[in-house]
């Protein structure tokens, strides 16, 4: 076939696939008919463009070619991704599963964050000034005046802005553990290390005055699911990291797709609960009148609601993948 | 069966991917350059949204005492630009941000088609760390992916309209597809192009099919002088370009 003639022939079907994308991409209503014969065309110009390519390179009626093909993939063809599942669903199904796939890792993480704390209050009984590098001056001198730095930040704040500034202070750090983990891990080790050591050094330098008490009372409401979550996300990262670093049968880069929508499903699980805590970290953890045992008891009861709710137990066997 | 083709959902060097039938399709990929002038304009236009949003934020609290809350909520929308801005506008305009859209970029899924929501919010989660490792990424990747688009499974391309195609009505019988590429571009192009230059070109191929197709020539060019007319209207009538 002589390029005139083909381009005689394919002419009228490049308008009609033209115009049909067209009505796609501005959202104008596409009837099923329409749509068909779309589909029908694409195939159709799909070889034509194959064609073209080897007999005509570079010729117009080519590159129109490749363009409409190019163009028809992007509107007709959706990338098979599971589609979003239901906040119920999600809930019960698809977050428990990608937590139970994650459990090793979040151990690792958990074990290390309590030995970084372990060397950070350890180091930091020794050497008191260490502690003086994770406060800043106005904490150590509220804590030699005998009261917790947090009691002056809070009476300089309404709870609302203090909360919401916590609140998206935390969503920070566990985007950037959950971020960093993709970097072969790194981000996510220094995120868990640092804090583990901040923690334990903070820690010690309260014990030094004397207010350990006090520190506990303040952090036992939030305190522990707000560590739990930091060390989720950071384990959510690292398994985007280790699917980076380490090889496998499968390709690298389909073993960096399924870590990362698990990555991603985790993520988006312990969200609402990091936005919860900045409620309680900024309105009842600070709370003068709320007695230490019922700060305690809500901490122990969201810790729990939160692995409950991350672990299932009713979570049926997982149907096969059709 | 064994084959060479890269399994599904994995493109190989240059954005070749597989399509339906097993057609090969390349998919123009978008280089470091391209992709950096679009993250800089949308990183200004984010900067411009948020101070936008601070001061009128500041203004319409001065106006209506909400308290403790208006800072509260002036800290949350600021913090939903910083992370939402990317994700929504990508999954709102069919994988363009305004930058992409200014550069003529736009992210698609590995093979070619519609990327999800999840892909999109993936891909730009982290962003905050591509910032830093992207850039040696994305040069050392064949596909030029950076990292939130290797862990999404997206690629970002070119989509650019270019001047629109000009297709040759007739051509000497002699001539190849090299030939009528070379008319085609050039008709294409002419518009753009200094106009002495262009009609020192279009001389040059009108001159060329004169003595070369003498018969060709007298069917189609009505007898006039090239030396005379607008080269490139001539050159247009002649080989029937619409």
């Amino acid at each position: 076939m002589d390029y005139q003639r083909f381009v005689e022939l394919r002419a009228p079907i490049c308008d009609e696939f033209e115009t049909g994308l067209d009505k796609i991409r501005r959202r104008r209503g596409v009837s099923y008919p329409e749509l068909e014969r779309l589909a029908f065309l694409y195939r159709q110009l799909l070889h034509d463009h194959a064609l073209a390519r080897g007999r005509f390179p570079g010729t117009a009626l080519a590159r129109r070619l490749r363009r409409l093909v190019l163009a028809g993939t992007h509107q007709l063809q959706r990338d098979t991704g599971e589609h979003l599942p239901s906040i119920g669903r999600f809930l019960s199904r698809t977050f428990p599963r990608a937590m139970r796939r994650l459990a090793p890792l979040i151990l690792l993480m958990a074990g290390l964050f309590l030995v970084t704390a372990l060397f950070g209050f350890a180091l930091t009984s020794v050497e008191p000034a260490l502690g003086m590098a994770f406060l800043n001056p106005g904490a150590v001198e509220d804590l030699k005046a005998g009261r917790l730095w947090t009691e002056s930040v809070f009476a300089v704040l309404p709870g609302a802005t203090a909360s919401t500034m916590i609140a998206t202070n935390n969503l920070s750090v566990a985007l950037t553990a959950w971020a960093g983990g993709a970097a072969a891990g790194l981000g996510a080790l220094w995120v868990v290390l640092l804090n583990g050591l901040m923690l334990g050094a903070v820690m010690a330098t309260t014990a030094h005055y004397s207010m350990t008490p006090s520190l506990l009372e303040f952090i036992a409401a939030h305190g522990p699911l707000e560590l739990s979550l930091i060390v989720v996300s950071a384990a959510a990262g690292l398994q985007v990291g280790r699917a980076l670093v380490m090889a496998s049968d499968r390709p690298r880069s389909e073993r960096l797709r399924s870590a990362g929508r698990d990555a991603l499903v985790v993520l988006l699980g312990c969200l609402p609960w990091i936005l919860l805590l900045g409620f309680v970290e900024g309105f009842l953890s600070p709370h003068p009148e709320l007695p230490a045992a019922t700060k305690a008891l809500l901490g122990l009861t969201l810790e729990v609601v939160f692995i409950a709710i991350a672990w299932n137990p009713m979570l049926p066997p997982e149907e096969l993948a059709t | 069966m064994q084959s060479d083709n890269p399994p599904p959902g994995v493109p190989s060097a240059g954005g070749t991917v597989i399509g339906l039938d097993n057609v090969r399709l390349e998919l123009p990929l978008a280089g470091v350059g391209s992709r950096t002038l679009a993250a800089a304009i949308d990183h200004a236009l984010l900067a411009f949204l948020q101070i936008i949003w601070i001061f009128g934020g500041i203004a319409l609290a001065g106006a209506i005492s909400l308290g403790g809350w208006s800072v509260a909520l002036i800290f949350l929308g600021f913090f939903f630009l910083q992370w939402g801005y990317f994700a929504l506008f990508e999954m709102f305009m069919d994988g363009q941000t305004p930058g992409k859209l200014a550069v003529g970029l736009r992210v698609v899924s590995s093979q070619g088609g519609r990327a999800t929501a999840a892909a999109f919010i993936v891909r730009n989660f982290l962003r905050t760390f591509d910032i830093f490792i992207g850039l040696p990424i994305m040069a050392i990747d064949r596909n030029s992916r950076r990292l939130g688009d290797a862990v999404a499974g997206t690629l970002v391309v070119h989509d650019r309209e270019g001047p629109e195609e000009v297709e040759l009505g007739r051509h000497p019988a002699s001539w190849g597809s090299r030939e009528v590429a070379v008319a085609e571009s050039f008709l294409r192009r002419a518009p753009l192009m200094e106009s002495q230059l262009a009609q020192d070109f279009g001389y040059r191929l009108l001159r060329w099919i004169q003595r070369q197709e003498p018969a060709f020539w007298d069917e189609h060019s009505g007898g006039v002088d090239p030396g005379a007319a607008d080269k490139v209207a001539l050159l247009r009538k002649t080989l029937g370009a619409g």
